[in-house]
């Protein structure tokens, strides 16, 4: 899947704005950005819900000018989907299916296939009406897949969802990815998870792209410096600041119990080792109660690119 | 004095004929009579009913084509009557006859108001010559005594008023209850 | 194939959804209690017999237009509303299968609400010799009024921004075409002009002349003309810009 330039604008708002992207089978793109980034946006316009204001995008080999073969190879979980709450979780999903030309037998054993494996199986027969949040995230899964698509797309797919929620429904994406060999593209503002969950991001504010590449890149990009929060007994505090002071490239700032160091790149760009200041402390015969190293995550990157010169 | 009258009218009946100013009225009296084949009919409001009449043309000369007017008329203060509601086709139209001919009128009715009425059928002449000429022959009356009808179940309606709610309830009532419950496993 | 599909689905959401029951059980009992009205009417005066046919078939055809507007109105902003349209739209299904789908499922609830009065017009009007030319011909007028009107609330459906306005404007419309049937009979050329421009007040008129006043079907047909344009004029409209104007946003650009 691959898009170049794409744009839309609603009147004299542009909400997503000259975006361009690729994913390959496999690969899961996480389309990150705060609320109103143009997420929803960008996943409608290659959905073929909205149309471009401008550019171009081919979705699983197909031209964006054929909308309908293009729906015929995604599968699509959009933003805070709504069900037909008296209709039971198998026969939503048989309708779907025959919406896709599958005939009655074929259709059914989708369905019976599709529940069982996003854990539906033993509540098909229930009214949509009764099931929990979670539950219907993972009905609307089942029904991105009906189809066996090339390219499935998830916009905000564990939004409202409890922890346990959130990593099954988390679980049930990577498989998509690995197993069925998809490319997938999900969108999110929750940042922890996808870390382990996409290849590659994209990060979006107000409909333009941040930064993209693969996790590690994107990190890479913020050049923001890592801290590291060293906790000692209140009393070594000071023969801790002692142990450090002749490492480079540390800067130092002592409050009443931590210890706040910045890892500051050298000259030549190098950054000094964690371990190296680890081991310093530890040498020095001084208990370490804890060492959190901040800076070193894609929620730090996105926080720093998202919070910068607000508009 | 009697005598007298008889003489005259015999003298009419020879003479006539030959006189050229009477030739017309004997053709305006051509011998053509209609009437019911009943004179009394009693029928129940809403009823349906239909009277026989028939025209015959009793003279020894053919009679020109007719038109047959049926009417009504309330002998009943304050009903009124419109002939209209009363029967659908009040006009038919009656061929040229030949002496002796006979030719029958259905006309088919619908006991519109309860009263007291007579029905009857006036023949015109029709055709364009004769029109606004007479004679208009004119047939005894059937009297119609349309009697009313109260009950507890106008109409006949009753049932339909009840059955149809109940059983679209309990239909609708069905689909509901169905709805609720969890739909069965054979919607594989 | 996939409209059947559409279509089989519209149509048993309506009727085993409950909707359509419910709405069906409601018309009976209004037309039951204007039977029993007019059945006891009709015992003292016969002449209100073919009135009270024309009064039971009128009121039918008038929920039954009400109803299927009002369901049409719902069937594309409702489901933007409810999240649902999306999905149905991500489905390889064309647009006019779709708008065809609640087309015929909203008309069939007309349908079904000359059925529930066919057995009040039958108790109200035995007898009555044109009864059945009657109910054929309120058949054919409502039909024409339920396809018309059906067209133009899936056009507004499909224009709202929001479920409220949809309904809204489309019951606003029925309320603006049914006042002048409640007017006295209009009079001047202008005001007869007017009254077959609206194709409910002219429908409804043509259905009085062949039911109360006896006259043949042909003989005011001209007032079916508006209603027949609508009908004539709508659904191809609906058709031909269902592709193109059925768009998860309102008014989307292509
Ligand atoms: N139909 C619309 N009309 C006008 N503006 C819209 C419409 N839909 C979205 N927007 C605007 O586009 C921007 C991006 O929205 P969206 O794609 O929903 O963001 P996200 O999904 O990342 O939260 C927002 O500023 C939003 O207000
Ligand atoms: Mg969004």
């Amino acid at each position: 899947m691959e898009a170049v330039g794409l744009t839309k604008r609603y009147g004299g708002r542009t909400a997503v704005d000259e975006v361009s992207f690729s994913v390959s089978r496999g690969e899961v793109l996480g389309l990150l950005g705060p609320n109103g980034a143009g997420k929803t946006t960008a996943i409608r316009l290659l959905t073929t819900m909205l149309t471009p204001s401008s550019g171009q995008f081919r979705v699983a080999g197909v031209d964006c000018g054929k909308p309908n073969d293009i729906r015929r190879r995604i599968g699509v979980l959009p933003e805070s989907a709504g069900y037909p709450e008296h209709h039971s979780g198998s026969e939503y999903l048989l309708y779907h299916a025959r919406l896709f030309g599958l005939n009655r037998t074929d259709a059914a054993g989708t369905t019976e296939r599709l529940l069982a494996e996003v854990g539906l199986a033993d509540r098909a027969s229930s009214a949509i009406a009764t099931y929990s949040r979670g539950m219907r995230q993972r009905l609307g899964i089942a029904r991105a897949l009906v189809n066996d698509p090339a390219v499935v797309f998830f916009d905000e797919p564990t939004l409202g969802l409890d922890p346990a929620g959130q990593r099954q429904v988390l679980g049930i994406i990577c498989d998509i990815a690995q197993r069925r060999g998809a490319a997938v593209v999900l969108s999110t503002h929750a940042l922890t998870e996808v870390e382990d969950v996409c290849t590659s991001v994209l990060i979006l504010r107000q409909g333009t792209v941040l930064a993209a590449g693969t996790v590690a890149e994107v990190i890479g990009t913020v050049a923001a410096q890592p801290t590291a929060q060293l906790r000692v007994p209140s009393d070594m505090i000071a023969r801790a600041a002692e142990s450090l002071a002749s490492a480079p490239g540390l800067q130092l700032e002592t409050t009443a119990d931590t210890l706040r160091i910045t890892l500051a790149p050298g000259g030549d760009g190098h950054v000094p080792d964690t371990n190296a200041v680890l081991r310093a402390v530890l040498d020095a015969a001084i208990p370490v109660l804890s060492f959190d190293l901040e800076g070193t995550r894609l929620s730090d990157a996105f926080l720093a690119m998202t919070s910068q010169e607000p508009r | 004095m009697r005598a007298l009258a008889l003489l005259a009218a015999l003298g009419i009946v020879l003479i006539g004929p030959a006189l050229p100013g009477t030739a017309a009225h004997a053709a305006d009296t051509e011998p053509i009579e209609v009437s019911f084949d009943q004179t009394e009919v009693v029928v129940v409001i809403g009823q349906q009913f239909s009277l026989q009449s028939e025209v015959v043309n009793t003279g020894p000369i053919p009679a020109g084509a007719r038109l047959a007017h049926l009417n009504v008329a309330s002998l009943t203060g304050g009903v009124y009557v419109d002939p209209e509601d009363w029967s659908a086709n009040r006009s038919l139209s009656v061929e040229p006859m030949a002496p002796g001919d006979s030719v029958p009128l259905d006309w088919d009715l619908h006991a519109v108001n309860a009263g007291s009425f007579d029905v009857y059928v006036v023949l015109l002449p029709n055709a364009a010559a004769t029109a606004g000429t007479g004679p208009l022959i004119v047939s005894p009356p059937v009297h119609v005594t349309v009697t009313e009808r109260r009950t507890l179940n106008p109409g006949g309606s009753l049932p339909t008023v009840i059955a149809v709610p109940v059983l679209l309830g309990l239909i609708a009532a069905t689909i509901r209850y169905r709805g609720r419950r969890p739909a069965r496993r054979d919607v594989f | 194939m996939s409209w059947y599909v559409v279509t089989a689905r519209e149509w048993r959401d309506l009727w085993l959804g409950g909707r359509g029951p419910i709405l069906m059980f409601a018309l009976s009992i209004l037309l039951s209690a204007i039977t029993y009205l007019a059945a006891t009417n009709q015992i003292l005066n016969y002449l209100e017999q073919r009135e009270a046919v024309n009064l039971t078939l009128q009121v039918a055809v008038a929920v039954g237009a009400l109803v299927t507007l009002v369901v049409s109105a719902d069937a594309i902003s409702g489901e933007r509303e409810r999240a649902t349209l999306e999905s149905l739209l991500l489905a390889p299904v064309s647009r006019r299968a779709i708008v065809l789908g609640k087309l015929t499922a909203a008309v069939s609830l007309w349908l079904g609400a000359f059925a529930v009065a066919v057995p009040y017009l039958w108790a109200l009007g035995r007898g009555v010799s044109a009864l059945v030319p009657a109910m054929v011909t309120g058949l054919v007028v409502g039909t024409l009024l339920a396809v018309g009107l059906s067209a133009v609330g899936l056009l507004i459906s499909i224009r709202s921004k929001s479920n409220k306005v949809s309904v809204s404007v489309s019951l606003f419309l029925l309320l603006a075409l049914f006042a002048p049937t409640q007017l006295p009979t209009p009079h001047g050329a202008f005001g007869v002009f007017l009254d077959r421009l609206n194709p409910v007040a002219a429908a409804l008129h043509y259905l009085t002349t062949v039911v109360v006043n006896g006259r043949g079907w042909t003989h005011d047909l001209s007032y079916l003309a508006s209603s027949l344009a609508v009908a004539l004029v709508g659904v191809p409209t609906l058709m031909i810009l269902a592709p193109r104007i059925v768009h998860l946003v309102a008014g989307d650009h292509r």
